[in-house]
């Protein structure tokens, strides 16, 4: 069995350690492909949200390239991504394809169900083995989440621009090329070490953004136009809200040990909207922005892809969030058609206000 | 808050007079639009109803929503809106689920909150939550917190009222396909797409005055849209949704369908996946059907409209 998956932010790098482990032969699908996301446009639906145009471009580059199993996961929300997995099999087997399909439900985590579904790729694999392997995954998830938000940390105050750049650049060639786990947890110490070095500008108070809205397009490079880099690099501190590890922790986990969840976000967005939950991240988006002032934050941009319905009802309660709060909120809607020029003067736009904003309560302290 | 007044309370105050209530004519009304009437003139309410949609109303809607949400939901903005300054307190159910593994759109859930944000929370909303999917007892499953406490009346005696009502509207469950010599087009979509007069472009009209007989999801029944809702047997989906595969399986067997119309709003999260399935669906299936998708939005013309629906008659014709 050959094993393919899509990518989402730096969960390949997660997905490469655990596959190594358990001796899982796999086909990584080229990280921002415009190519395949291309093809898949052409046959996914037409108003179906951008994160299944690249899951599908994804799948079938996999495909192409000799895998024979496909990855997926998702689960019982109201969010369409819940429903992707019956949709991916149907785009793909009308085009042809013909591949094993396991599929991991995250709502409803059961552990039965689990092993049954991923026990024929492990044959032969000691439980010792599975359970260090997928440790070391849920470990390797955590650290290089750390490692982007370090990177941010840094690259906002680092003296010469570029130094953070050429380290995170460095790193994710390395990863790609990297033969087995050992090495890619090598790589992640040596990274975080060379971050550490960096010069950084002594009493520089950057401004600090949070970044909130739909997980897929905050933490993938390919579809923020790598939001953390330039913003970071006009000497912005990015916070962003959403990473695999969170979600990991909020999500996955929080569904089997409720108590490990964070649910404040939730409890603070209660305020706005009368019900606990309209699907995807939504409640967090309004949650975190609403409590982002009094975590030192300076502005929230909410990014999130055309048509996400979640996301959308979050965007309605925005005005009211930013007057309460007094605190600038940018919603950005970014789509397979978004053109960078435009994307970076809003950026700018933003980032000049923000600037303004501070000056101006100097002068009035 | 620090004054938190009823508005029955205030109302006693100034004159008395039946509470007024507004209940928008769009997305659930009409499903459920007449049962809710009937449950405030129990209430001893008066009802008042938004106009059918027009282009004012759309205008409005427009304006005051956000721009991304869909159509229908402006369109339910615009009423809302034309309803404030008329009534004492907008009514707008909130539907979390239909049924068990029936839920709701996103924006379904958050209706009553997308309308206070687009008024500006000038006029009052009033709401019930209905969420028999996470809640099986009818004490959870029904939530009347918002009406209970801005009308001064006991949760417990407004869901009494509610089966009162209910018992009045039980639906009778009858299947009324009709056999017809007559050729049959099946338009499919949402009912408050396909019986809105703006959104739908009064299609059905047209489609009745070219000759033809229609049917839409409304006419079958309950248990044969459930009948086959693959891939969604048994696991949880929308509730529109379902409505439309299912009304599309059923549809595809029926000898005199000699056409469908996907009818579906621009920025509809459900349909980019339903309408995807009954494509495919059709491309499998032993019987070769004409199949149009038309997405309409605010901007729409009538007469392009036209053109491509008379476009569609034209080649079932040959």
């Amino acid at each position: 069995m050959k094993v393919t998956f899509p990518h989402m932010g730096n969960i390949y790098v997660t997905a490469k350690v655990i596959f190594d482990r358990l001796d899982i032969d796999y086909v990584m699908p080229t990280l921002r492909n415009r190519d395949a996301l291309e093809k898949a446009s052409a046959i996914a639906p037409e108003s179906i949200c951008l994160p299944f145009k690249i899951i599908l471009g994804n799948l079938m580059e996999g495909l192409d390239n000799g895998a024979d199993t496909v990855m997926f996961g998702g689960g019982h929300g109201r969010c369409r991504l819940s429903y992707f997995g019956d949709l991916i099999k149907e785009t793909l087997e009308a085009q042809g394809y013909s591949f094993h399909y396991l599929f991991l439900d995250f709502n409803h985590f059961d552990f039965k169900e689990f092993t049954e579904t991923f026990s024929p790729l492990v044959q032969g694999v000691g439980k010792i083995q599975i359970t260090r392997g997928l440790l070391e995954g849920l470990h390797t998830a955590f650290a290089v989440d750390h490692l982007y938000s370090l990177s941010c940390r840094i690259r906002c105050r680092e003296v010469h621009r570029g130094d953070t750049d050429a380290v995170m650049q460095r790193f994710e060639k390395a990863i790609l090329c990297a033969q087995n786990a050992g090495l890619i947890l090598a790589e992640m110490r040596e990274a975080k070490r060379d971050l550490r070095a960096i010069p950084l500008k002594k009493d520089f108070k950057p401004l600090r953004v949070m970044l909130v809205g739909e997980i897929f397009s905050a933490c993938e490079p390919f579809v923020n136009l790598e939001i953390e880099r330039k913003l970071g690099n006009m000497g912005v501190d990015v916070y962003n809200m959403l990473g695999i590890g969170s979600w990991i922790r909020n999500r996955f986990l929080g569904s089997v040990f409720p108590f490990i969840a964070r649910d404040d976000p939730i409890k603070a967005a209660q305020h706005f909207f009368g019900t606990d939950d309209f699907g995807g991240l939504g409640m967090d988006t309004v949650g975190n922005s609403s409590l982002a002032r009094k975590q030192g934050m300076d502005g929230v941009i909410q990014i999130y892809p055309m048509n996400c319905m979640p996301e959308i009802v979050a965007e309605t309660a925005m005005p009211f969030v930013q007057k309460e709060e007094k605190l600038p909120i940018m919603s950005l809607v970014v789509d397979e058609m978004t053109g960078e020029a435009g994307y970076v003067t809003r950026l700018e736009a933003f980032t000049d206000m923000l600037e303004m904003r501070r000056g101006a309560k100097v002068i009035s302290r | 808050m620090t004054t938190k007044r009823t508005i029955c309370a205030s109302r006693k105050d100034s004159f008395a007079r039946p509470l007024r209530v507004g209940i928008p004519r769009a997305m659930g009304y009409y499903e459920h639009g007449p049962f809710w009437v009937h449950f405030f003139e129990l209430l001893h309410c008066k009802v008042i109803l938004s106009p059918p949609t027009n282009q004012e109303i759309m205008n409005l809607g427009v304006r005051a929503a956000t721009s991304e949400l869909c159509l229908p939901m402006k369109v339910l903005v615009g009423h809302a809106c034309a309803l404030e300054g008329k009534v004492d307190a907008i009514f707008v159910p909130r539907y979390l689920s239909f049924a068990a593994g029936e839920m709701c759109c996103p924006k379904s859930c958050a209706l009553p909150d997308i309308i206070r944000f687009a008024l500006g929370g000038k006029t009052k909303i009033l709401e019930a939550d209905v969420d028999p999917d996470r809640f099986s007892d009818n004490e959870h499953a029904l939530l009347f917190t918002s009406i209970s406490k801005q009308m001064n009346l006991s949760e417990e005696k407004l869901r009494t009222t509610f089966f009162r009502a209910q018992e009045l509207f039980e639906a009778a469950e009858e299947n009324q396909f009709i056999k017809g010599t007559k050729k049959t087009l099946a338009i499919l979509g949402h009912p408050y797409v396909l019986e809105d007069p703006r959104i739908s472009m009064e299609v059905a009209q047209k489609l009745h005055a070219h000759g033809f007989d229609v049917i839409m999801p409304k006419d079958l029944s309950h248990r044969s849209k459930r009948a086959d809702v693959h891939p969604y047997d048994g696991k949880p989906f929308y509730a529109v949704g379902l409505d439309v595969l299912g009304s599309a399986h059923y549809l595809l067997k029926k000898e005199n369908i000699c056409g469908i119309i996907y009818l579906t709003p621009f920025g509809c999260g459900i349909d980019a996946l339903t309408a995807a399935h009954v494509e495919e669906h059709l491309h499998q299936a032993e019987r070769a059907l004409p199949f149009m998708k038309l997405t309409v939005d605010e901007q729409t013309g009538e007469a392009g409209f036209d053109t491509r629906l008379e476009a569609f008659l034209d080649m079932i014709g040959e």
